[in-house]
């Protein structure tokens, strides 16, 4: 998406439904891959991504007052999940899918979540060569983690990467030499 | 392994690229049924605060809501909106009923025990407006700009007006009254401090008309994690229309105030009228729903349930929609609302006699925003009266896919289900559609429209751009007469004449099925044999990255055809080369350069043709803070002229060029 033309649906998206419905068209398939690559685990990612759209909706109103561009916020919400999804054992949502949908809401979808689920599952074991490294990310500090993710699997430049973690970017680029670093050790 | 080689591998890494469409879609629907967008009896960020909280919110909710204290109270009235197309409800008890059934199929969420904040004791604040004792005699001018509109005769707000003697500009919560002609002249006379966000001003001889919004403050996000969870009151924003007198202006008054809760959505001015749409989402707490209320004098009213009108055009959400008239000149005369229960307005077209207020209606699937509902307010002067409403399939983008001639209306609309397509439709005034044109660039999208006496203009796009001329002389037979197919697309299209019309876009590279946007483009399109139109002169300024607030506003847009100036605020962004010695991808973005007004000479013989440009940006640093979306207080939003002198307005800054030949005058520092 262009740049204004995402500066306008934000700023739309405060108000109109249909704005922040291509909003989120645009910006789901990121999230749910970043926090998927962050996680390993296809349920976690769904929670997350749920958690990160929910969180931004309610905030998307003041976002003005933020002196940060959209994308770098939506990814800022989404490395807080995943951070406390790290921290804690039981990762605890605010809303959850399955709760709206206990106030009266049924979702209509050509989709079956349980095999599409499977299905997914399946193709994410064909990736072993991810598999092996993510594992060895998880157990890296998250500071490391956020900026090897961001950096190899989401292709952020340093610029955009200090702008999600709110870091200056000598600090995001030294963080980023010592994960290399700490995670060639244990390869 | 090598630190190279790893990171080597790292970024050769196949990373999993799944996704889950059901989940996708089941989310999206949670977020828009949420009550976000609709009956707003929730949500997350509106629930009850921990007792801790509450304090702060207090704090903050205070010191937001500071009231001035105007001359005249503005005594106020109903407006009888009238017809047989809507209705009132009879009681406060109807009005509940209605909502409740309407919405009993909607996720509707409740919250029990609101702690409900009086926004009323807020601190009482005078307005300060600092003078400046020197003013010397005008001398005045003879031609000046004013805000670039749609309709003639029916103003806009803006950050920015002119009077061709004096700049009147919005400068963060300040609106600032300056001399401005002679340029050698000019400076600061006035300022008058606000407390809320000012959205956008009119000057009307020596009235001014300033619509601020106060929005509370939720200290949500810099509250820590474990409040997080808790829950928040609802309070709802405050929309103000405030009149001063400047008739000094070193000292101007605030001599009318009134104010109602909700959202500013638009504005416009006609004659001696200022018209102000705001919008309210209807919530209920403790098994109450909420009453738009109006400000004046000190006190609040509730509008009664009686004097609010609902119409049975079904529909998912409710807001509150109120249309408040105000005479700006005659402090006698009373100020007049008409509060309306609808959804949430998403555009709004003002002709000199109608409000068209258009509303999203929701499909059967959720998020799937297949027609549009489109509502007809006659207006004149203070008197408002409610008379149609209708229904078109697909969405409108903006102002500008709407107009009103010769009494019919016409709407250009974008359907998305499977593939998109695009729509225009004639209607009556009853709104009823009398003619159509419909599939137009499937799978392509409108960017923009443009509607000029019998002709429309119709720019779509996913891959390239066609412009696409329509024949509307026949609101029974609308037509296409000829399309131009160019790359890039426009955003914005203005006539230059009745033949000739300017575009403002992006130039595009072709990428299989879709195409990377690149820099901005201006193009000048000759239309005067319709079946074949020409793009006959274009300019690309800048790489991918490069942006101009006229994409999405088209007041900062300055032309005058009998001078032929052509004046936008452009932000310059290039790709550095050396950085992809294997040449440079169509997605590379460039990293920003320049910010400033681009000045133009513009004209079927020659086409367009760049004069100069103007920055207020000197050094680096200040361009960086420029980029993306927080514009650096330095950025060019604005132009006017007055006379021979080009005014350039930035935050921090107004700037006085020469028009013909750009040279330096003066300039003006305005302090933050």
């Amino acid at each position: 998406m262009d740049l204004s033309e995402e500066k306008k649906l934000v700023r739309q998206a405060q108000k109109a439904p249909d704005a922040f419905a291509k909003l989120y068209d645009e910006y789901y398939p990121k999230i749910f891959g970043y926090v998927l690559r962050r996680t390993a685990n296809l349920e976690a990612a769904q929670d997350i991504t749920s958690e990160t759209f929910l969180k931004a909706l309610r905030k998307l109103w003041q976002f003005h007052w933020r002196n940060v561009s959209f994308s770098p916020w939506l990814y800022k919400i989404a490395t807080n999940e995943i951070n406390q999804y790290f921290r804690k054992a039981e990762y605890k949502k605010s809303v959850s899918l399955e709760e709206l949908q206990e106030q009266g809401f049924e979702p209509i979808s050509s989709h079956d979540p349980e095999s599409e689920l499977i299905e997914a599952q399946e193709k994410l074991k064909h990736h072993q060569d991810f598999l092996e490294i993510q594992v060895k990310i998880v157990r890296l500090p998250s500071k490391y983690q956020e900026v090897i993710a961001l950096r190899f699997f989401e292709q952020k430049q340093i610029k955009e990467i200090s702008e999600i973690l709110g870091k200056k970017e000598g600090t995001v680029k030294s963080l980023l030499h010592r994960a290399v670093e700490k995670l060639r050790e244990t390869d | 392994m090598k630190h190279e080689d790893f990171i080597e591998k790292l970024e050769n890494l196949k990373t999993p690229e799944i996704e889950l469409p059901g989940h996708k879609q089941a989310l999206k629907m949670a977020l828009l049924s949420s009550g976000r967008f609709k009956a707003r009896t929730i949500m997350d960020w509106a629930k009850i605060l921990a007792p801790v909280a509450t304090a702060v919110l207090l704090i903050a909710v205070m010191g937001v809501f500071a009231v001035n204290t105007p001359e005249s109270v503005v005594p106020f009235e109903p407006a009888n909106l009238g017809g047989n197309q809507i209705n009132r409800f009879s009681s406060y008890e109807g009005l509940q009923e209605f909502v409740k059934t309407n919405t009993q199929n909607t996720a509707y969420f409740k919250m029990p025990g609101l702690i409900l904040l009086d926004i009323d004791q807020g601190v009482f604040w005078r307005a300060g407006a600092e003078s400046n004792a020197f003013v010397t005699a005008a001398i005045a001018p003879t031609d000046y700009s004013t805000t670039n509109i749609q309709v003639a005769g029916v103003d806009e707000a803006d950050i920015v007006k002119t009077d061709g003697d004096y700049i009147y500009l919005v400068s963060g919560q300040k609106v600032i009254i300056m001399k401005a002609y002679p340029p050698e002249q000019a400076q600061v006379l006035s300022e008058i401090k606000l407390e809320g966000t000012v959205i956008g001003i009119f000057i009307n001889g020596d009235r001014l008309v300033v619509f601020e919004e106060e929005t509370p403050y939720y200290p949500y996000y810099d509250l820590p994690s474990w409040v997080e969870g808790t829950y928040m009151p609802y309070i709802s924003p405050r929309t103000y229309i405030k009149v001063y007198d400047v008739s000094d202006r070193e000292n101007p008054r605030l001599q009318r105030e009134i104010s109602a809760d909700g959202q500013y959505v638009s504005s416009r001015m006609i004659g001696d009228y200022a018209y102000v749409v705001i919008n309210e989402p209807v919530y209920e707490q403790d098994d109450e729903l909420n009453i738009p209320r109006i400000y004046s004098g000190g006190k609040k009213t509730e509008i009664p349930a009686t004097d609010i009108y609902y119409s049975d055009v079904s529909d998912y959400y409710y807001m509150y929609t109120t249309i408040m008239a105000i005479n700006t000149q005659n402090d006698d005369q009373k100020a007049t609302y008409a509060t309306m229960l609808l959804g949430a307005s998403s555009n709004l077209y003002v002709s000199l006699d109608n409000i068209y207020l258009t509303f999203p209606v929701w499909g059967g699937d959720v998020g799937d925003f297949g027609r549009t509902s489109i509502h007809r307010i006659h207006i004149a002067g203070n008197n408002m009266t409610y008379v149609a409403n209708g229904e078109v399939p697909g969405m409108v983008l903006n102002q500008f896919s709407m107009d009103e001639y010769e009494g019919y209306f016409r709407v250009a609309t974008t359907t998305r289900e499977g593939t998109s397509r695009n729509h225009i439709y004639t209607l009556d005034m009853a709104l009823n559609i009398t003619g159509s044109l419909t599939d137009l660039a499937p799978g392509e999208t409108i960017y923009s429209a443009r509607f000029m006496g019998e002709r429309g203009y119709l720019v779509t796009f996913k891959k390239v751009d066609p412009l696409f001329v329509i024949d509307l002389s026949d609101p029974y037979n609308p037509e296409v007469l000829g399309y131009l197919k160019v790359t890039g697309y426009s955003d914005y299209l203005h006539p230059y004449d009745e033949n000739h019309i300017i575009g403002i876009g992006k130039e595009t590279t072709d990428a299989g099925d879709f195409a990377w946007y690149q820099g901005v483009k201006i193009s000048l399109f000759d239309v005067t044999d319709v079946k074949n139109p020409q793009e006959i002169s274009k300019l690309e300024i800048g790489d991918r990255g490069t942006d101009s607030p006229v994409l999405w506003d088209h007041k900062a847009f300055l032309f005058d055809r009998s001078r032929n100036l052509l004046v936008i605020p452009i932000l310059v962004a290039e790709v550095d080369q050396s950085e992809y010695p294997e040449g440079v991808p169509s997605n590379a973005y460039g990293e920003p350069v320049w910010q400033g007004a681009y000045v133009f000479h513009v004209s079927p013989d020659v086409g367009l043709n760049l004069t100069g440009r103007i920055t207020h940006i000197e050094s680096p640093a200040d361009l960086e803070r420029g980029y993306y979306y927080s514009y650096s207080p330095l950025s060019v939003m604005r132009s006017l002229y007055i006379d021979d002198v080009l005014y350039t307005i930035s935050d921090a800054k107004i700037m006085m060029n020469n028009l013909e030949n750009l040279d330096y005058i003066n300039e003006v520092e305005l302090a933050s």
